[in-house]
């Protein structure tokens, strides 16, 4: 019988996966905020 | 049929609401940018009115639709219960447009007898005018829809009308920290324009005032020669403020003043004894 592989959907790559993409949206933000800056003026 | 109730509170759907907004109105302008041929690498280029009202109204779709998916799927409420009813409003529409105009009007006269500003030019331009009367509106539309219409509706759902209002001013003003010539003080004129913005909300829960006052108030300061808080519009009548301080607002335009405080002041305590004095009951937030 074969055993599925579910290692991919672990809490820890999950954790991991969230740490990544919020890493990468923070260097888009820090590194784009003069442009983000003039999207947020009211 | 049987109404779905939301499974958050007021507050909880506040603080759900500001990444999606902040995502979607930063996307679609940014599409909007595209659409105007901005280069949004290089933040120093002026733009003109026309490429500024092609990006405000990609934000203001933006708003639109994260407005729509919240209220759909969030709140669970009719759109048009972010304040957009327009019955019996238009006189509380033209009130809210001629408010603005008399504070303007009234600011600027102020302001020229003092000798704190003077008159250089006037400076016609009819399509700036027509291309700033749509930019404010729609200003006036997405500010007025999210502050008042789905931030202020939703604190009052949490909190007493006036803690609500007074929070949605705070968070008004605080929008505004980014903008260019902000100084504590003129933060505290935008608090105080989310109170004299919000007021009417806390009695009638419709927009068209707010939207009417927030279009007039903008777009007359800019025609004024004012900055429109701290930021350069159209102007109709160029003027030269000699010394920037806290009497003519500056930089950051009227609202920046003390006259500007004194103004709303008034205007707050007249739309509060309009409503008391109207006094046609309660209405129910759904």
């Amino acid at each position: 019988m074969s055993q599925s592989n579910n290692n991919s959907e672990t809490p820890d790559s999950k954790r991991l996966l969230l740490l990544g993409a919020a890493f990468i949206i923070g260097y888009l933000i820090f590194s784009n905020w003069d442009t983000l800056k003039d999207l947020l003026l009211f | 049929m049987t109404e779905q109730t939301s499974r958050f509170k007021g507050w909880q759907r506040i603080l759900l609401f500001i990444a999606p907004y902040l995502f979607c109105v930063i996307a679609f302008q940014l599409l909007g940018m595209l659409v105007a041929q901005v280069d949004f690498t290089d933040s120093s280029q002026a733009r003109s009115t026309t490429q500024s009202l092609i990006i405000h109204f990609f934000d203001l779709l933006g708003t639109l639709l994260i407005l729509w998916l919240f209220m759909r799927f969030v709140d669970k409420k009719p759109f048009i219960q972010l304040g957009f009813q327009t019955k019996n409003r238009l006189h509380e529409f033209a009130l809210g447009l001629l408010l603005g105009l008399l504070i303007m009007s009234l600011g600027y006269a102020s302001l020229y007898v003092l000798n704190e500003l003077v008159f250089l030019s006037f400076n016609i331009d009819f399509t700036e005018l027509l291309l700033s009367a749509f930019f404010f509106l729609i200003i006036a539309v997405v500010e007025e829809s999210v502050f008042r219409g789905y931030l202020q509706r939703n604190l009052m759902l949490s909190f007493d009308k006036y803690v609500a209002l007074l929070i949605s001013a705070m968070i008004f003003s605080l929008a505004h920290g980014l903008n260019p010539n902000v100084s504590a003080f003129g933060l505290f004129n935008i608090f105080l324009a989310g109170i004299l913005l919000g007021i009417s909300y806390t009695y009638t829960k419709n927009l068209w005032f707010p939207i009417a006052l927030h279009w007039s108030w903008n777009l007359f300061q800019g025609l004024y020669g004012f900055n429109v808080s701290g930021q350069n519009f159209y102007n109709l009548i160029n003027i030269k403020i000699e010394e920037a301080n806290k009497l003519n607002g500056g930089a950051f335009g009227f609202e920046g003043s003390y006259l500007s405080v004194i103004a709303q002041a008034i205007a707050i305590a007249a739309i509060i004894y309009y409503f008391q004095n109207k006094s046609k009951g309660h209405v129910t937030i759904q």
